[in-house]
């Protein structure tokens, strides 16, 4: 069993690009730690030679010929941009 | 009112769409102050989709079930230039540029938009707790919750604020609320409907579907909406198929599995005595009902919250405050903006999520926690392939309880997560599953049936619904104070 603690969730949480205060990395890790070790018993199930499922059904996903195609509403997706420059979406400087 | 008795008065032109529009509208703006099951009234697109249902009916071309008709949509789909919210502070302000098929769809066959309904944040949540814009409450009492996440889509199908819904399915999200409203919702097979425009949550698992007050009426939706789509690389390319086909066709020699994985400590007794009976009206109508084992079951849920959360923590990955969605004010940097927008705009349950398939995901725990939950839900799937060589479908309940109060199980997650423990297997297995209304608790709170079936076998399962709700009283009953 993993030691569930703070410092991990903290580490989880940067991956996640989350950033959680004292008060809620305490409740997170208390919750995570919680849900992690109820499903520690998975481990009591024999998998030896079982084959993973990514997908229940067999037949999923096609390939299509990779075309542009035209979207003619550019405008509405602009228009979601929380800060943009003409068409571009701005952000803080990155360098 | 069912989709056929409004589609025969529409074409009998004893009402117009409109006026049969500005009615829903109207219930909707009475009760939605109460129960919160709409985040958006679209009524100017409504209005608009109504005219247009009406100059088809009177030109007698492409008129079909659903014209004219008024739907309501969970707040997950995209409709172009209407807010997409997705229950969640970071989309409270997204206006969607597209609109998803299934809706894009329901347009085509002429049905009418009356609005997007409430739901659990990003569809994370067996109650409606977890919604930004506030609980939805149960129509049939106000301080129980309506189930979730699709709880705003069976609390206004309930009350008669829409005559259908869409919802989505994850992991019970569908049947789960139309159980505790009262409802019927079904949830297609994996691939039958395209997810293209719904907003993704866990994408191997999620399934649109409709939900009625009728069998018949799902199976009316379920006709428009499935199909092929070739924006959904997991879109099964099938023939059409007629899902009211079956529907009054005898049920007699079907042979229904009762699986005893299902019937265990926990499961309510007021629960219990109703699927029970919901099973001896089965027999009674000719159904053989034979027990079965589905050995892996304990270990759906476990295996759910790994796989959900994994799919889940990759998929709000999108959610960046850059091209769209809450962005925080004055941040340092970029890595100041990711962080401060997504801890900002996510509730707490979407946060939890994230952060457990996160870990799940995270190198060095790979294998022992997401390749052996896909190892499990191998041996899951195998358990329904092996029951239905002798069986046609399965039937048990829908949630260990009916629909329980507010507060009740927020602060403990894993009580909250048992109440999807029957409805997770389908998912994982990627099968069709529905409940329909088998009869009320003594307290008045409605208990719905569930009905298993065979991968793209939706028609067996609505005949042998249909059938029973037919035999039965419960679909005709609806909520205190709400009339036809």
């Amino acid at each position: 069993m993993t030691d569930i603690n703070k410092k991990l969730i903290d580490h989880i949480a940067h991956l996640a690009r989350l950033r959680f205060p004292e008060a809620d990395l305490e409740r997170y890790t208390q919750k995570a730690k919680h849900i992690l070790e109820y499903v520690e018993r998975l481990k009591a199930v024999n998998t030896e030679g079982i084959e993973p499922t990514a997908h229940a059904v067999d037949a999923v996903g096609f390939m299509r010929d990779d075309e542009a195609q035209a979207f003619d509403n550019r405008e509405a997706i602009l228009a979601n941009a929380p800060e943009r420059d003409g068409d571009f979406f701005q952000v803080p400087k990155v360098l | 009112m069912t989709i056929d008795t409004l589609h025969q008065q529409l074409s009998d032109k004893k009402i117009s769409s409109v006026e049969l529009t500005q009615d829903y509208l109207k219930r909707i703006a009475t009760s939605n102050p109460d129960l919160n099951s709409f985040i958006t009234v679209t009524e100017e697109l409504a209005l608009a989709d109504a005219r247009a249902a009406d100059d088809r009916i009177k030109s007698g071309k492409n008129v079909t079930p659903l014209t004219g008709i008024p739907v309501g949509i969970k707040d997950l789909f995209t409709i172009n230039g209407v807010r997409t919210t997705c229950g969640s502070h970071i989309l409270e302000n997204y206006t969607a540029p597209y609109t998803a098929t299934v809706v894009q769809r329901l347009q085509d066959a002429g049905a009418v938009i009356v609005g997007k309904l409430n739901m659990d944040e990003f569809a994370m949540g067996s109650s409606n707790e977890h919604s930004y814009f506030g609980n939805v409450r149960n129509p049939w009492e106000r301080d129980h919750i309506p189930g979730g996440s699709s709880g705003g889509s069976a609390a206004a199908v309930a009350a008669l604020q829409c005559v259908a819904a869409l919802g989505t399915d994850t992991g019970g999200s569908i049947r789960q609320p139309a159980s505790h409203c009262g409802v019927v919702g079904i949830k297609p097979t994996y691939g039958r409907v395209s997810r293209y425009g719904m907003t993704a949550f866990a994408s191997s698992l999620d399934q649109c579907g409709p939900m009625a007050r009728t069998v018949r009426d799902c199976a009316e939706m379920l006709n428009v909406i499935a199909g092929f789509d070739p924006h959904d690389s997991t879109s099964l390319n099938l023939p059409a198929t007629n899902f009211s086909a079956d529907l009054g066709k005898s049920i007699k020699g079907m042979k229904l599995g009762i699986p005893k994985e299902y019937f265990i400590d926990g499961l309510d007794s007021d629960v219990a005595k109703a699927v029970e009976a919901g099973i001896a009206e089965l027999k009674k109508l000719g159904a053989e009902c034979v027990e079965i084992s589905l050995p892996h079951t304990e270990y759906a849920l476990p295996c759910y919250y790994i796989v959900a959360p994994a799919e889940a923590s990759a998929n709000l990955s999108r959610f960046d405050g850059i091209r769209f969605g809450h962005r925080a004010s004055h941040p340092k940097d970029l890595r100041d903006l990711y962080e401060l927008s997504r801890t900002e705009g996510f509730g707490p349950e979407v946060t939890l999520r994230i952060t457990i398939g996160t870990f799940v995901l995270n190198s060095g725990y790979y294998d022992a926690y997401y390749k052996k939950a896909q190892q499990v839900r191998t041996l899951i799937k195998q358990d329904f392939l092996k029951a239905f060589e002798s069986v046609d479908a399965i039937a048990a309940p829908v949630s260990p309880t009916a629909a329980f109060r507010f507060g009740e199980k927020t602060d403990d997650p894993i009580q909250m997560y048992l109440s999807d423990i029957f409805t997770i297997p389908c998912n994982l297995a990627g099968l069709p599953g529905l409940s329909v209304p088998c009869g009320f608790t003594k307290d008045k709170l409605p208990v719905g049936m569930q009905l298993i079936g065979k991968p793209l076998a939706e028609a067996t399962i609505l005949q042998i619904a249909h059938a029973y709700e037919q035999a039965t009283p419960w679909h005709g009953m609806l909520p205190p104070g709400v009339t036809l």
